[in-house]
């Protein structure tokens, strides 16, 4: 497997811990293959570092399969790099230009301090979860699949919201650091399905409140959320949360 | 008992909030919709604008009344947008980004809105000002010196405002800034009110930019007349 090569200068983020002052470091990367994963790149380079004894680049990731929401950086200014619906994990390298400078910094927002390097604590988004992103049932015997009928476009609808994997992508590109469409999203997925149904306004007051309290911003309708997302969620998700949150001003569950 | 468990506590979040810096937005469409229409009412001549501006004050008490609802929704507006966009600042953090390339729809319009709208709000109250707390009808600003001996009445408080080419451009400035907010806000406000589809959104955004434009063009328009009319070919 005879492939091409690039050399690529990479400036990264460097930051030792949440309250380091961070900045910016340069290595230049050669003979990259261009067949690599971004993350197998910075595998090289981390590989290179420990050689020299120097800290490796932290990053998260999990998967490499683009399901897990675990990996994602902000490219040369694009959240998970210039591939659209693509994570950071599935981007190839040849997508880059031989001698390229690649800039690399950590989803930067205030409700998403860094943990270091590229890393950053997302446990705001648990946090929103765990507010109202559930439905409340006895567990036991699991009903027949068939037994609650579900129209098909709800059911896509629901499906397309959940598929989005909580990387924070959408907050890291949003002008405001709002994470409205992961909200949003994870709102819809309920509110479109008969088992959501009981819960729809208590749920949806419950996470915008949470999301409130994150410290996460407001729509402003910039659609860079949307744009930046690697699961294409949309922003009519956005638009339904409100729809949602219309109806628990004038009904109580 | 959780705050958001009452109606106001539920007007108090970031969605809450945005519900009513769209509603009373709304209203403030209307409202400017309607006063480019009274106001072009100045091109077609002095009978036909002082007229009108007769006819309104004759409403008495309704009048007191649409005053009342404009200040509250004025109000309202501002200071939600104000409270959104700060928590905004905030949540965006301390640290910029090194490089930040846009691939979705912001625009001069979107990032601007609170730019333009603190420019209108500036605007709104020397206009207030201007025209509704000095522009004495029958004063000696009603005199426009090139039409006669008579008070032109509320059409001459206008003619000599905008015969000044200083304020001219000032008031057409103002209502570029009005015409740049619409141009966002109105896609925006169908969004935030469950309505806009994704089908839909292009189109909403078109309205929102052609709109946006023709009030720029229609307030604009008056100021420029009176500019040709006063300097340019004669009253
Ligand atoms: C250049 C175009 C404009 C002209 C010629 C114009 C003219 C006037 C006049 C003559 C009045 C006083 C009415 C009266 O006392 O009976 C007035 C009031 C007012 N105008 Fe304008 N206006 C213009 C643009 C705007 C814009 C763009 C806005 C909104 C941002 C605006 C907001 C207001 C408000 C809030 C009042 C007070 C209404 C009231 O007291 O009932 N105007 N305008
Ligand atoms: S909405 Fe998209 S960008 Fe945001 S967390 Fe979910 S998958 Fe990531
Ligand atoms: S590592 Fe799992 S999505 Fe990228």
């Amino acid at each position: 497997m005879a492939g091409n090569t690039i050399n690529v200068t990479l400036k990264v983020w460097r930051q030792a811990d949440k309250n380091a002052r961070g900045a910016f470091a340069s290595y230049s990367v050669k003979n990259i293959s261009t067949d690599a994963s971004f993350l197998e790149m910075l595998d090289v380079v981390n590989t290179g570092l420990e050689k020299e004894d120097k800290d490796p680049i932290v990053f998260d990731h999990d998967c490499r399969e683009g399901i897990c929401g675990m990996c994602g950086a902000v490219v040369n200014g694009v959240a998970h790099g210039p591939q659209s619906a693509t994570t950071l994990c599935q981007l190839h390298m040849r997508k880059f230009k031989d001698g390229e400078t690649i800039v690399l910094e950590p989803w930067r927002s205030a409700a998403f301090p860094v943990i270091k390097d590229l890393a950053v604590d997302r446990t705001a988004f648990d946090r929103i979860i765990e507010a109202g992103g559930f439905i409340s049932v006895k567990t036991g015997q699991a009903p027949d699949a068939h037994a609650v009928a579900v129209p098909k476009i709800k059911a896509d609808a629901a499906m397309d919201a959940a598929s989005c994997i909580g990387c924070g992508a959408c907050v890291a590109a949003c002008p405001n650091a709002s994470a409205s469409l992961f909200t949003a999203a994870k709102v819809t997925q309920f509110a479109k399905l008969p088992q959501g149904d009981p819960e729809r306004r208590s749920r949806v007051v419950a996470m915008v409140e949470q999301m409130d309290h994150e410290g996460f911003g407001s729509c402003s309708k910039h659609y860079e959320c949307e744009a930046a997302c690697p699961k294409e969620i949309k922003v009519e998700n956005i638009t339904n949360m409100n729809r949602e949150y219309m109806r628990a001003l004038v009904t109580r569950d | 008992m959780r705050s958001t468990q009452t109606l106001g506590g539920r007007l108090t979040t970031t969605v809450g909030k945005e519900l009513i810096v769209g509603v009373t937005g709304i209203l403030l469409v209307v409202f400017i919709l309607g006063h480019l229409a009274g106001n072009l009412l100045l091109i077609v001549g002095p009978e036909a604008f002082n007229h009108y501006a007769e006819q309104l004050h004759n409403l008495g008490e309704i009048i007191w009344l649409a005053r009342a609802g404009l200040i509250v929704a004025f109000v309202a507006h501002i200071s939600m947008a104000i409270s959104l966009a700060r928590a905004s600042a905030a949540a965006r953090g301390t640290q910029r980004y090194e490089v930040e390339k846009s691939v979705g729809r912001k625009t001069a319009a979107t990032r601007l809105m609170i730019i333009s709208g603190v420019t209108i709000l500036a605007f709104v109250l020397f206009h207030v000002y201007d025209f509704t707390l000095t522009g004495d009808r029958t004063g000696e600003r009603s005199f426009v010196d090139a039409m006669g001996e008579e008070s032109m009445g509320l059409y001459g408080v206008v003619f000599n405002s905008f015969a000044n080419p200083l304020r001219s451009l000032f008031y057409i400035i103002a209502v570029c800034g009005v015409g740049l907010h619409l141009s966002h806000a109105i896609a925006s406000v169908l969004s935030t009110l469950g309505i806009l589809t994704e089908k839909s959104t292009d189109k909403a955004e078109l309205a929102a930019k052609v709109i946006g434009v023709i009030v720029a063009v229609g307030f604009s328009s008056i100021p420029l007349y009176v500019l040709l009319r006063a300097h340019v070919i004669g009253v």
